[in-house]
C-alpha cells in the first residue's frame, strides 16, 4: 500500500512543474519505524544504462562496426592515425619553474591567532606554533612573512619576535616599529620536518651549511633590515673581513688618507701624461699624411635634423557621427 | 556572525506540542525533558530523576537522515559472495581451436565464449562489497533524530542498574512481568561493562536482546518498541556523543610527548629485577640461589664444554 503511494508521488513528481519541485517535503505523524522512512523527492533518480530502449540501445551509442565499437575501444589522445603527432613534431623549449616555495603567511592571520589565545606573543613565534594554530596544514619548505594587516599590530600590547625563512621589506618595518624582531632561519626539508614533527626524530639532527643561491637570498632580506642566524661559508667569511677592514680604514685619521691619495694622485697624473703625449704623436702623423683632393664639406645641418630635430605632437582630431538626423 | 544569529533565531522557537510532524525548523521540545529513575527489583519509581541533554534529545524532526542511516548500516555488512566463472577460471585450455586460415570454418579464439554451448557468461557477477559513503555530520546527527523520535513515542524507561543476585532466568521473567511490555520484543542497553549474572539470566530468552551502548545504532532504535536504559548508559552515551562531535570539530586533541621526555628508569643495584618472561625469573632465581651457597664457581667450572660446531642445518654447495 505504501509502495504504491510512493510510487504515485514520484510519477506526481516527475510530471511536475519547476516551481511545484521547489516546495519543501511536508512533515508527516506516521511513526518512526522500518517500513516508514523515505528520502525527499528528488533525492534519488534512476540511472541510465546501456542496453535499456532508447538512445541507449541497440548499439549503444557506439555506431556500426569499426574500431569504436569494440570492447576496449578508442586510441590514445594523443595518436593522429600515425601521422607524427604535434607533441613530436615540436622541439623541447624553456625551463620551468621550482615547485619548492615558500608558504604565504600575513601578519593579520597572526594577530587573529594571538587574540584567540592559540599562539603566545611573550615568546618568539616559529613555523611549529604558526602550523599548531592551523595557519596552515602543511608546509615542507618554509615560510615568507608578507605585511597584509599591518595596521593591527598596534591592538597588540607586546612585541613580536618571528622566526621565518624570508620576509618582505613593508613586513619588517611594521614590525620593528612595534618593537618587535624578525629573524631569518634556514631549514632543509629534513630539518623542517624535524622541528614540526620532533617526535619521530629520537636523535637530534645536525644543522645545514646552505648553498650558495640560499645564502644569497638571505643576504637581500638582512639589507631589508632583518637578524639572520645561520652557518656562514667561507666566501661569507672572507667578505666580511674585508668589509670590516675598509670600515676601519674610514675611521682612521685623514692626514694619512692624503698621503695615500696623494700618492694616487701623482700616479694618476703620469699615466695622464703619457696618454696625451701618445695621441699627439698619433695626430701629427694624421694630419701630415692626409689627401685633400677629394675633400667634401659635409652636409649643412639645418635645425630639425638628428639631434635636434623638432618633436611634434599630432593634433587630437574626434570623430564625428553622422546620424542622419536632420 | 549574521549566521550565528539566524541560527539562534531559528532554533530558539519550540513546537507547542510535542509529535513527530514538526517542520525542520522547530524543535519539539519546550523545556530539558527528565525522566524518572525506575528500580529493576520492584518496577516502581524511586524519587529521582535524570535530565536528558537538549543537543543531543531535542532535535528537529528529519525522516529523510533517518532513512539514509538506515540504509548505510544495512549495507555496511553486505556483500555479494558468489562470482561466476570468468575465462581464466573455467575449466579449459587456452589453445586456438582451429588455426586461423585455409580451413573453411569461421575463426576462433577459444572454445568457451559466450555465445556457445557450454560457454561462460560475459560480465557476470562479481565478489563486491555493497557499502555506501555517508559523511560522518550526516550520521551522527541522524542518530540523534532517531533518539528524539523515540523519546516522543514513549520507548524509553530508565532503571537504576541492572545487576542480579543470583544468575537465573526464573527470576528474571518474573521481574520482566513487572514492565508489561513483555510480549513484545524488549531491549535492554547496558554500559559498557554488564553484569556477568544479568548475561547469564538473559541469554536464553527470546524476546529480550542485550546490548552496551557501543552497539546500540538506529536499527534497534526504530525496531523496537519498548527499551530499558540504565542509568550509567545515558552518561555514557551523551559522553560519547558529545565526544564524537568535538573530533569533527578538530578541537579533540592528543598531545604526544617527544621520546626523550618519557622517564628512563636507571639502574639500582639495591632494587630487585623486574623481568617480564618467566622463563628469565627461572633463570635469576637459579642464579641468586647458586651465589647464595657459594656454589657459583663449581657450577661454572662443571658445564660441559662444547665444541664449536658451527652453523647447523647447512647444505653443501660443493
Amino acid at each position: 500500500m505504501f509502495q504504491t503511494l510512493q510510487k504515485l508521488r514520484v510519477m506526481c513528481f516527475m510530471f511536475a512543474t519547476t516551481a511545484e519541485r521547489k516546495v519543501p517535503p511536508t512533515p508527516s505523524n506516521m511513526p518512526f519505524t522500518l517500513n516508514n522512512l523515505w528520502d525527499n523527492p528528488g533525492a534519488r533518480k534512476i540511472q541510465k544504462r546501456w542496453g535499456r530502449s532508447g538512445t541507449r540501445g541497440n548499439a549503444c551509442g557506439r555506431g556500426q562496426r569499426g574500431q569504436g565499437a569494440r570492447s576496449g575501444a578508442g586510441v590514445p589522445p594523443k595518436f593522429e592515425g600515425g601521422q607524427t603527432p604535434l607533441t613530436r613534431r615540436l622541439p623541447k623549449w624553456g625551463a620551468k619553474p621550482s615547485l619548492e616555495i615558500y608558504r604565504e603567511v600575513n601578519i593579520c592571520q597572526i594577530v587573529d591567532r594571538i587574540k584567540q589565545g592559540r599562539i603566545d606573543a611573550t615568546q618568539p613565534i616559529q613555523i611549529k606554533d604558526m602550523l599548531e594554530s592551523r595557519i596552515f596544514s602543511k608546509c615542507k619548505y618554509g615560510v615568507k612573512l608578507l605585511a597584509r594587516g599591518a595596521e593591527r599590530l598596534s591592538e597588540l600590547n607586546t612585541p613580536l619576535t618571528i622566526e621565518v625563512s624570508d620576509a618582505s621589506k613593508t613586513a619588517i618595518e611594521a614590525i620593528k616599529k612595534a618593537g618587535g624582531e624578525v629573524k631569518v632561519v634556514y631549514f632543509t626539508p629534513l630539518l623542517l620536518r624535524q622541528h614540526l614533527f620532533p617526535d619521530k626524530y629520537p636523535l637530534e639532527l645536525r644543522p645545514a651549511l646552505p648553498p650558495s643561491r640560499a645564502v644569497e637570498a638571505i643576504q637581500r632580506t638582512e639589507e631589508r633590515g632583518a637578524v639572520a642566524d645561520y652557518i656562514k661559508p667561507k666566501w661569507v667569511i672572507e667578505d666580511e673581513i674585508e668589509k670590516k677592514k675598509l670600515e676601519e680604514m674610514a675611521k682612521l685619521e685623514v692626514d694619512t688618507l692624503k698621503v695615500q691619495l696623494q700618492g694616487a694622485e701623482t700616479v694618476e697624473t703620469a699615466k695622464k701624461e703619457k696618454k696625451k703625449k701618445k695621441q699627439k704623436q698619433q695626430e701629427e702623423k694624421q694630419v701630415s699624411t692626409l689627401d685633400l683632393t677629394n675633400f667634401k664639406y659635409p652636409a649643412s645641418r639645418e635645425p630639425g635634423c638628428g639631434k635636434d630635430k623638432i618633436k611634434q605632437r599630432k593634433p587630437v582630431v574626434y570623430k564625428k557621427l553622422s546620424l542622419n538626423l536632420d | 556572525m549574521l549566521q550565528q544569529c539566524l541560527k539562534i533565531f531559528r532554533f530558539s522557537f519550540a513546537a507547542n506540542t510535542p509529535s513527530l510532524a514538526t517542520p525542520w525548523s522547530l524543535r519539539p521540545f519546550k523545556t530539558e525533558v527528565s525522566l524518572p529513575i525506575i528500580r529493576f527489583h520492584d518496577a516502581q519509581p524511586t524519587g529521582q530523576s535524570i535530565a536528558l541533554d537538549q543537543e543531543i534529545f531535542n532535535q528537529p524532526i528529519r525522516r529523510d537522515l533517518v532513512q539514509r542511516l538506515v540504509r548505510y548500516t544495512d549495507l555496511y555488512d553486505k556483500k555479494v559472495t558468489k562470482a561466476t566463472l570468468a575465462l581464466r577460471d573455467a575449466a579449459a585450455s587456452g589453445a586456438k581451436n582451429h588455426p586461423q586460415k585455409k580451413t573453411g570454418r569461421a575463426r576462433q579464439g577459444h572454445r568457451q565464449r559466450p555465445g556457445r554451448n557450454k560457454g561462460i557468461k560475459a560480465h557476470g557477477r562479481k565478489i563486491r562489497s555493497l557499502r555506501i559513503d555517508l559523511p560522518r555530520k550526516v550520521r551522527l546527527q541522524a542518530y540523534k533524530v532517531g533518539l528524539t523520535a523515540a523519546l516522543i513515542e514513549g520507548k524509553f524507561t530508565v532503571i537504576d542498574t541492572e545487576k542480579l543476585n543470583e544468575g537465573k532466568t526464573k527470576h528474571l521473567v518474573q521481574l520482566m512481568k513487572g514492565f508489561e511490555s513483555f510480549t513484545q520484543p524488549l531491549l535492554i542497553v547496558t554500559s559498557v561493562d554488564p553484569d556477568d549474572l544479568f548475561l547469564r539470566a538473559s541469554r536464553n530468552l527470546e524476546n529480550l536482546e542485550t546490548c552496551t551502548v557501543r552497539e546500540f545504532n538506529i536499527i534497534k532504535i526504530l525496531k523496537f518498541k519498548s527499551i530499558l536504559i540504565t542509568k550509567e548508559a545515558i552518561i555514557q552515551l551523551t559522553e560519547s556523543l558529545k565526544q564524537r562531535k568535538l573530533t569533527l570539530l578538530g578541537d579533540n586533541k592528543i598531545v604526544k610527548k617527544k621520546y626523550s621526555e618519557y622517564p628512563i628508569e636507571e639502574y639500582d643495584p639495591n632494587k630487585p629485577l623486574d623481568l617480564k618472561f618467566k622463563v628469565l625469573r627461572e633463570y635469576l632465581e637459579d642464579f641468586e640461589k647458586l651465589k647464595k651457597e657459594g656454589q657459583l664457581d663449581k657450577f661454572i667450572q662443571d658445564m660441559p664444554k662444547t665444541k664449536k660446531v658451527g652453523r647447523i642445518n647447512t647444505i653443501n654447495h660443493h
